[in-house]
C-alpha cells in the first residue's frame, strides 16, 4: 500500500531478539507482536516500523510455543506478548494476567475454538 | 502503600463505552493505576477467519463504531496488497473524502464529551451539532451515518454526484469556520485552559520508548503521520501539514486535535476536484498464501492490521488499532497527578475500547522497588522535569 515497503525475516527467536536490539538502536518503533501458526508451526511476528515507510516483520519461528520477552528492549512489547500468551497460548517464560479474559479462564486449544465456530455457525448454545 | 483505591466505570459518563480504572491514591496523588477491561471483546479476529474476504470487510467495520471506516480500509490495502489491486484516483479520492469526514465527527465527538466534562456545555452543544453536519454528510455519500460500507478491494462502492460534492464543500467550509471559533473560544478560557494545561503530560523520548500513535504522539512533538510517512490513497496527491505540538500535556492534545479538524477540511476541498472515473473495485477475491500489513492514520492514530492470507479466507488476522498502542502512556500520565485529573489523563488520549478491548493492570501491591520507581517520577513531576 502507498510507498509502504514491507520486508519479512524468518529467523530463529535468538537471532530475532538480536535484530529488534539493533533495530531498537537504530531508532525503529515496535508497531505490533502477533502470533501466527504455518502448517502447525507457531511464530511469533515482530512488526517494526523502521521509517521513511520501511516496515520489517520478524518471524522468529518458536519451539513448543515458549518464547521470551522482548520488554526489556522494547517496553510497549508487554500488551502485545500478554495477548499473545492469552489468545494463541505462546508461554512466555513467566506468570503473566490476562487482558480479554478473567482470570482463571485457560487459553482454548485450536480444536476447541474450531468446535465452538462450529457451535456458533449453527446457532447452538454457544452461540 | 496507597490509603485510597477509587473505582471508575466500568459505566462511566465520562467514557463513551465501558471499562473499568481502580486508581490507588495517596495524599490526594495517583500512585497506582489499574485497568479492566474485556467488556466489549468479541472475538473478531478469530472469527474472521470463517468468513470470506467480502464478509470480513463488512464485519471489521463493526469494530467500532467512530472510526468504522479506518478498520474497513486498513483491512481493504491489506488485501489489495496481496491481491496486487490499486484503486483508481477517484476512488482513492472518495476514500480520503470519508475518511476526513470520519476525523471530523470523532474529533468533534471527543471535543464534546471533554467540553461536558470540564463543564463547558456550550461548547458540547457546538461540538455536537457539528458532528451531526458531518454524520449527515457520510450518510448522503453512502446512505449510512455509522457504518460506511465504504471500501471495495481496488474500489469503493459508492460514487458521488456534483451535487453532493457541493454540499460537501459547504458544510465542511461551516465545520471549518466553527472550528477555528471553538479554538479561541477554548483558549480564551481561563477555565477550560488551566483544567488542561501541564496535565497528563507525557515528554517525546517518553512517548517514543512507549510507541504511542496518532495525535497522542504528535502532541508530544513526534511528527508521525501515516498518511505523510507512507502516502497511501490519494494523500501524496495533495498538500497538508501534519500538525504536532511540543508541549506534551491535555491542552497540547486538544488543540492538536481542534486544529487537525481544520486540516481534514483543507483536505477534503482538494479531494474533491477528482477525474471521471469508475470507482468500483473487486467484490470478491481469490487469494495465494502470503502475509501482508496494512497501516492507516484513524481518527486516534495508527491503525495495523496484519494479514496471513489463505484462499478464500484469512488464516490469521491480527488488528492493532490506535487506542492499544496509546494504553501503554496512560500510567506514565496519570501516577504523580492529583487523582482529579486522572479522569482528564483518560479521556485526553481519546480511548476507544471497543477497538482496543484489553486490560492493562499496573499494580505495585507486591512490588516495592516498582513504587520506588513511582516516587521518582512523583519527585521528577513536582520538579517540573516530566
Amino acid at each position: 500500500m502507498g510507498k509502504s515497503k514491507d520486508e519479512t525475516k524468518s529467523m530463529k527467536l535468538e537471532k530475532a531478539r538480536e535484530t529488534l536490539k539493533k533495530e531498537k538502536e537504530k531508532g525503529s518503533r515496535l508497531i505490533n507482536i502477533t502470533g501466527d501458526e504455518r502448517n502447525g508451526e507457531y511464530f511469533l511476528v515482530y512488526h517494526l516500523d523502521q521509517g521513511e515507510g520501511k516496515k520489517l516483520n520478524l518471524e522468529a519461528k518458536l519451539d513448543d510455543k515458549k518464547a521470551e520477552r522482548a520488554t526489556d528492549i522494547y517496553e510497549n512489547a508487554d500488551l502485545y506478548e500478554r495477548e499473545c500468551r492469552e489468545m494463541y497460548g505462546i508461554e512466555f517464560g513467566e506468570e503473566m494476567k490476562n487482558l480479554f479474559l478473567p482470570e482463571g479462564i485457560q487459553e482454548p486449544s485450536k480444536e476447541e475454538l474450531e468446535e465452538g465456530m462450529k457451535e456458533m455457525e449453527k446457532g447452538g448454545e454457544h452461540a | 502503600m496507597h490509603d485510597t483505591k477509587i473505582p471508575l466505570g466500568a459505566f462511566h459518563p465520562l467514557t463513551k463505552e465501558p471499562e473499568q480504572l481502580k486508581i490507588y491514591v495517596k495524599d490526594k496523588k495517583v500512585m497506582d493505576t489499574e485497568f479492566f477491561l474485556g467488556y466489549n471483546h468479541r472475538g473478531i479476529e478469530k472469527i474472521a477467519e470463517n468468513r470470506t474476504y467480502d464478509k470480513v470487510l463488512y464485519l471489521v467495520e463493526r469494530i467500532c463504531g467512530i472510526c468504522s471506516n479506518a478498520h474497513n480500509s486498513a483491512f481493504s490495502h491489506a488485501v489489495e496488497e496481496s491481491a496486487g489491486l490499486e484503486a483508481n484516483e477517484r476512488a482513492k479520492k472518495i476514500r480520503g473524502i470519508v475518511a476526513e469526514l470520519e476525523r471530523i465527527q470523532s474529533h468533534l465527538l471527543w471535543l464534546g464529551t471533554q467540553s461536558h466534562y470540564l463543564e463547558h456545555d456550550d461548547l458540547f452543544k457546538q461540538a455536537m451539532t457539528d458532528r451531526e453536519t458531518s454524520l449527515d454528510l457520510l450518510e448522503k455519500i453512502s446512505g449510512k451515518r455509522i457504518h460506511y460500507g465504504l471500501a471495495e478491494f481496488g474500489g469503493v462502492k459508492t460514487d458521488m454526484n456534483k451535487e453532493t460534492m457541493k454540499e460537501i464543500e459547504k458544510k465542511t467550509d461551516v465545520i471549518e469556520e466553527n472550528a477555528k471559533d471553538i479554538y479561541e473560544e477554548v483558549m480564551s478560557r481561563e477555565s477550560y485552559v488551566d483544567r488542561l494545561k501541564g496535565v497528563a503530560k507525557l515528554n517525546k523520548k517518553k512517548a517514543r520508548e512507549l510507541g504511542v500513535v496518532g495525535p497522542v504522539a504528535r502532541a508530544s512533538g513526534i511528527k508521525m503521520d501515516n498518511r505523510k510517512d507512507n502516502e497511501y490513497d490519494a494523500y501524496p496527491l495533495v498538500d497538508f501539514e501534519v500538525i504536532t505540538d511540543k508541549k506534551g500535556d491535555a491542552l497540547a492534545r486538544t488543540e492538536v486535535r481542534i486544529k487537525e479538524i481544520m486540516e481534514s477540511n483543507r483536505l477534503i476541498n482538494q479531494f474533491l476536484e477528482m477525474p471521471d472515473q469508475n470507482p468500483r473495485g473487486e467484490t470478491e477475491v481469490t487469494l495465494e498464501e502470503k502475509r501482508t500489513t496494512a497501516q492507516i492514520e484513524a481518527p486516534r492514530g495508527e491503525n495495523f492490521h496484519y494479514l496471513h492470507a489463505g484462499e478464500r479466507t484469512p488464516k490469521r488476522l491480527s488488528i492493532r488499532p490506535p487506542t492499544y498502542a496509546n494504553f501503554m502512556a496512560l500510567p506514565e500520565m496519570t501516577i504523580g497527578e492529583r487523582i482529579k485529573n486522572a479522569p482528564l489523563a483518560v479521556i485526553s488520549i481519546d480511548p476507544c475500547f471497543s477497538c482496543a478491548d484489553r486490560a492493562l493492570i499496573v499494580n505495585t501491591e507486591t512490588q516495592e522497588e516498582k513504587l520506588k520507581d513511582f516516587h521518582d517520577i512523583i519527585e521528577k513531576n513536582e520538579k517540573g522535569e516530566r
